[in-house]
């Protein structure tokens, strides 16, 4: 068989083609870990305040190792305080300030969305602000594979991405505001100039970022020094209580340690989401008959200072409807019917007033079927018959105690059976009362207010595994 | 060739590799021009095709040593900091002439540099020429208008560190010139060549990013690599230019030539999800290709038979300099000269043959 020519030829160019096919290689990626987007916490908008997401932050000590004399470092629940803040970057440094005044009415500091002036809650250092592109040769403009930090084409200002030292809060006397300052204040607990975060990957305390989401998290180690006894009464000096057995002026002999102890907090980010919660104020009365935790809130008023009809007490509870304010459209919450302002409520008037006695409040009568105003949004609920429940969900996470899982579950369904009645119930006995009915006497109860059974995957209290 | 430590990476051996580019640019007149020197041996205008027969098929084999000097070597105040550059270079030039039509010739060069060398591992280490093979085909004569043109096809084989660094394979470079002789003294001819290159190349970047694996190779891929620090390899270019050879004597000829190269880039490489929001990652130049200029200017003199001399400057210029003017093309930091022999392997054995006849 003799071979055409035109074939060689083709099999050539074929062989040429599949040779010269230049096979593109992952880009150089020089960006370093824990690149931050500034949109992240100043929105896209760096310079305006208008566009500032609001984020709770919160810091918790997750680890004390064996050793501490201090007892309140194992106790330190109350130096845990959550706050929600607004993040202002300058040059050096990220500072958190309280998205709301400290007392409502005061000085106007941190309230409204246009304004990013509230007291300062937390300042960590920048170590880096950088943009992150490709390199380029400077003199033709052609970029490259390689992908840098950018830190000199524009200034710090206009750069997109920041790196942040979130080892220290700078704002070290911050009494009301941090874990550490706190701890300081009421263990007496003094610190090592000794401080990091923990970045290694793969470490279970590496930073979390999860920008979709609107989280963030790093975890730092702090190092308080070791507990002190004061023995000058005894004519001696300061000494290590660790020196001493414990059945001696305070020595804490051998438990306790002489090295600094070891803190391990962890620092939380969360977006602020509407989740049209409804407050309550819990007030004694409603203290007396179910205790709660509660947030205390204080206000001012000019001529009087502070006043108790301003002192609110916010109970602490989980918020287990999907809305609880009335929306023309649901789904984008808009078209809310407004209460409590200079339009509804007259000089003077109560915005619970029902004077009809219909059980829907006369300022929410557009919403009818027992609506109420919440004066604290200001806009009138959804009705109790009208709301969807959904899951509050604790999880049991990797690294928990299997042992407490079992019973942590059995727990969480007796609350949630309990819930879900009391749910149901109440729902039921608000809507007979909007109906004029004074009890539910089946068949009698009106169609209007039977409600469905809540189903179990989409209500109540639920633990789930994350293992 | 070294600057002060603080300086290094923007430093190059510019005028070193100006002297490649500029052997490179000699090569690539000579492939274009008719024969006027009687030295280069290239396939050109065929003006006696009984004589060409009766020679040899090696006929224009030749061994080419040059010594190599940056401009700025006899400057050294001329800058901020004083680079010297120095070298020799051996060139091996075979040829072999299947008929008067085609004929077959490679290149393939050995520098070393005198001057520390920003390039080489020791010093004055030998450095590597890529290869090239070229299929010459002679060409055809417009028998009115005396106008001439011919064409050859370029391979090269990637033996330079520039070229292995680039995951060279091989190059394909196809390429035309149109030339014209006038009967001005021993000859005037004016010519414009064109030359395409595809560059097969295994990763679309290079294996490292400076210029440091571009010793001294006198190849025009290696001022591309010295002049730009970015890392993407060119795919294709086009060169092209015209050449200006006048011999106003049988043993005298003084060239000129201003080549212009455009190089296209692959695409950039995509960016990791994990950078996927970077506003600055999005927004590219959009310069995708490269660009080079080569200017040339030689006086060769055909001593005796057997050997030949050149003296000339040549420079390339593609950027902004590092002051941020545009270098003058013509002349400017990168300008080398150098002082080249060629001995004419047919004419050494002819003039032995006859002296021992």
């Amino acid at each position: 068989m003799t071979r055409r020519p035109s074939l060689r030829v083709a099999v050539s160019f074929a062989a040429l083609v599949a040779i010269s096919c230049a096979e593109q290689q992952a880009p150089i990626n020089r960006v370093q870990p824990d690149a931050l987007d500034k949109a992240f916490f100043v929105g896209k908008d760096y310079q305006a305040a208008s566009d500032d997401p609001e984020f709770y932050s919160q810091a918790t000590v997750v680890d004390v190792g064996y050793g501490a004399g201090q007892d309140g470092l194992f106790t330190s629940s109350y130096a845990q305080p959550l706050s929600r803040v607004k993040w202002t970057v300058t040059e050096d440094l990220l500072i958190a300030r309280l998205a709301y005044e400290r007392i409502q009415g005061s000085d106007g500091k941190g309230v409204g969305k246009a304004t990013n002036d509230g007291i300062v809650v937390a300042a960590y250092a920048i170590k880096s602000h950088f943009d992150i592109k490709r390199e380029y040769n400077p003199q033709t403009g052609e970029q490259t594979n390689v992908i840098v930090e950018n830190t000199v084409d524009r200034p710090w200002y206009q750069r997109q991405y920041i790196r942040v030292d979130w080892s220290k809060n700078l704002s070290t006397d911050n009494y009301e505001f941090d874990t550490l300052s706190q701890l300081g204040v009421y263990g007496g607990i003094t610190y090592e100039p000794l401080a990091y975060t923990v970045q290694t990957p793969g470490d279970a305390d590496a930073p979390h970022v999860d920008t979709a989401s609107g989280y963030l998290d790093v975890t730092n180690k702090a190092f308080a020094r070791p507990q002190l006894v004061d023995l000058s009464s005894l004519g001696g000096g300061v000494m290590p209580a660790c020196y001493f057995d414990a059945d001696f002026s305070g020595g804490g002999a051998p438990n306790t340690q002489c090295s600094p102890v070891e803190l391990t907090i962890r620092q939380a980010f969360r977006k602020v989401e509407d989740t049209d919660y409804e407050p309550a104020d819990w007030d004694g009365d409603r203290f007396k008959a179910f205790g709660a935790f509660t947030t205390d809130r204080s206000g001012y008023a000019r001529e009087y200072g502070m006043t108790d009809t301003q002192w609110h007490r916010f109970i602490n509870r989980y918020n287990i409807w999907k809305r609880s304010h009335f929306y023309a459209d649901a789904n984008a919450k808009t078209g809310a019917v407004g209460c409590f302002n200079p339009t509804t409520t007259p000089a003077g008037a109560n915005p619970h007033r029902d004077v009809n006695k219909d059980g829907t409040e006369d300022e929410c009568a557009a919403v009818g079927r027992g609506s109420r105003c919440d004066t604290f949004s200001q806009k009138c609920t959804l009705p109790f018959r009208d709301r969807e429940l959904q899951p509050v969900v604790w999880y049991h996470s990797d690294g928990s105690n299997p042992d407490f899982f079992e019973p942590t579950r059995d727990a969480a369904h007796e609350w949630d059976v309990a819930l879900r009645r009391r749910a149901r119930g109440t729902r039921t006995w608000l809507c007979l009362k909007t109906e004029g009915r004074t009890r539910p006497t089946s068949p009698g109860t009106p169609a209007s207010c039977r409600t469905r059974r809540p189903s179990v995957a989409a209500a109540g209290l639920a633990a789930r595994s994350m293992a | 060739m070294r600057r002060s430590a603080r300086f290094a990476n923007h430093s190059s051996k510019l005028p070193l590799n100006l002297i490649g580019l500029l052997v490179v640019a000699v090569t690539f007149v000579a492939h274009a021009q008719p024969i006027a020197t009687g030295l280069s041996g290239s396939g050109g205008e065929v003006t006696d095709g009984a004589k060409q027969a009766d020679r040899p098929a090696w006929r224009g084999t030749s061994v080419n040593y040059s010594h190599n000097l940056g401009v700025m070597t006899l400057a050294p105040g001329a800058e901020p900091f004083y680079t010297p550059t120095w070298s020799q270079r051996l060139g091996l030039m075979p040829e072999w002439h299947f008929g008067d039509l085609i004929t077959l010739r490679g290149r393939f060069f050995l520098s070393q540099e005198f001057t520390e060398s920003d390039s080489t591992r020791y010093r004055n280490e030998v450095e590597l020429s890529d290869v090239w093979l070229d299929t010459v085909w002679s060409g055809f004569t417009e028998k009115n208008s005396r106008i001439h043109l011919g064409a050859d096809l370029r391979v090269t084989l990637p033996t330079s560190k520039v070229s292995q660094a680039q995951t060279r394979i091989l190059t394909l470079g196809p390429g035309v010139n149109v030339s014209r002789r006038f009967d001005v003294l021993s000859g005037l001819t004016l010519i414009y060549s064109t030359r395409f290159t595809w560059r097969a190349n295994r990763y679309a970047t290079r294996q490292n990013e400076g210029p440091k694996s571009c010793g001294d190779t006198r190849a025009l891929e290696c001022a591309d690599f010295i002049l730009n620090s970015g890392v993407r390899n060119v795919q294709f270019d086009v060169l092209h230019g015209p050449v200006v050879s006048f011999a106003p004597h049988p043993k005298v000829d003084v060239s000129a030539s201003f080549l212009m190269q455009r190089g296209w880039l692959p695409a950039l490489a995509a960016v990791p999800a994990e950078l996927a929001g970077s506003t600055e990652l999005a927004a590219g130049t959009g310069v995708a290709t490269r660009d080079l200029m080569i200017f040339s200017l030689s006086v060769s003199y055909q001593a005796f038979k057997a050997v030949g001399f050149s003296f000339g400057a040549w420079t390339f210029s593609n950027q902004l300099g590092e002051d941020g003017r545009y270098q003058f093309p013509l002349f400017n930091r990168n300008t080398t000269l150098y002082l080249d022999a060629t001995f004419d392997l047919e004419g050494a054995v002819s003039s032995f043959r006859k002296e021992k006849s």
